[in-house]
């Protein structure tokens, strides 16, 4: 996949658990692990709404890898 | 425009190379009376099922509920291990598995009553073994039923947002409106797969139905039955897909 992310790292800044990030946002425990190891790219909405809560921007918590 | 000539000419090359296959494999079937074999194969079995219809029907209520608790109290556990970790991800593999056999175990049992009916019409009716066959049936649906409610609930405790009311008949559309996108583009991709695999099944047990009864008579009904199934499968993915 070709998205790679901080999402773990910035989730622990905010002593977040994944139950509770998805619980903000609207997902599941699940979907943000699938997102935090990279076998789910979340839709725009979800981006933005992770952004929102952990207090930084889209391009910082996801990075798009060239093939 | 070459990529397209190039898949065009292709697809022609594969349709006349599947007509040549067909023509030759009908030859040799043909030739060793294969449709013969394979149409004596379906009445051996039908005969084997009305022989041992009860047996079949006790052992595959017994061997599906079993299954059912094992996979619910395997999955359970793996999942409770899983959540303790507080990261990464639910292994929902045995769940998962659990809830499909429940409705598994459910419609199979109604397929199999035609077959009482038939022994009880043939004269070989016993009422002992007709009160075990309705009793195990509406207690079979009974139990899965609860299974169902269990693993729901469950699913719920871990996923707060979760619809739990299984006896809801609207359960299934209220339980997706509770998806994430994630689970939702997952059950849509599952369901796509199934209705291709579920279309083509159609078309092939068409084509064969359509071979035994040019061979052997019989009736058109199931022919035109799994027919009527393909075109409203047919129909309601064309609408579905055009409403956008």
């Amino acid at each position: 996949m070709p998205l790679e992310n901080k999402l773990k790292d910035f989730r622990n800044e905010k002593s977040l658990n994944q139950q509770e990030l998805g619980a903000l946002v609207g997902v599941s425990r699940q979907t943000i692990s699938l997102i935090e190891r990279g076998d789910y790219n979340p839709s725009i909405t979800v981006c933005l709404k992770l952004a929102k809560v952990l207090g930084r921007s889209v391009e910082e918590i996801f990075t798009y890898v060239e093939d | 425009m070459k990529k397209e000539k190039k898949s065009n000419l292709k697809f022609i090359l594969s349709v006349i190379v599947i007509m040549i296959c067909g023509a030759v494999v009908g030859f040799i079937a043909s030739s060793f009376s294969i449709g013969q074999l394979i149409y004596d194969f379906f009445v051996n079995l039908q005969k084997f099922i009305d022989r041992n219809i009860y047996l079949i029907y006790i052992a595959f209520i017994v061997v599906v509920d079993l299954t059912v608790l094992v996979l619910y109290i395997g999955g359970k556990k793996k999942v409770l291990k899983d959540l303790k970790k507080d990261d990464g991800i639910i292994d929902e593999k045995y769940l998962s598995i659990s809830m499909g056999l429940t409705s598994i175990g459910m419609i199979v049992p109604l397929i199999l009553i035609p077959n009482f009916y038939k022994v009880i019409l043939q004269g070989e009716f016993d009422f002992y073994k007709f009160l075990i066959v309705v009793g195990l049936f509406f207690a079979n649906t009974v139990y899965l039923a609860f299974m169902q409610s269990v693993i729901v609930k469950f699913l719920k405790f871990y996923n707060p947002e979760k619809y739990d009311d299984v006896l809801d008949m609207k359960f299934t559309k209220k339980f997706m409106d509770t998806m994430d996108e994630r689970e939702l583009f997952e059950t849509y991709k599952a369901s796509f797969k199934a209705y291709k695999i579920m279309m083509g099944t159609i078309i092939g047990l068409i084509v064969f139905l359509t071979i035994v009864f040019v061979g052997n008579g019989g009736s058109l009904l199931p022919i035109y039955t799994l027919g009527l199934v393909f075109l409203v499968g047919s129909i309601t993915y064309l609408v579905e897909a055009i409403k956008n």
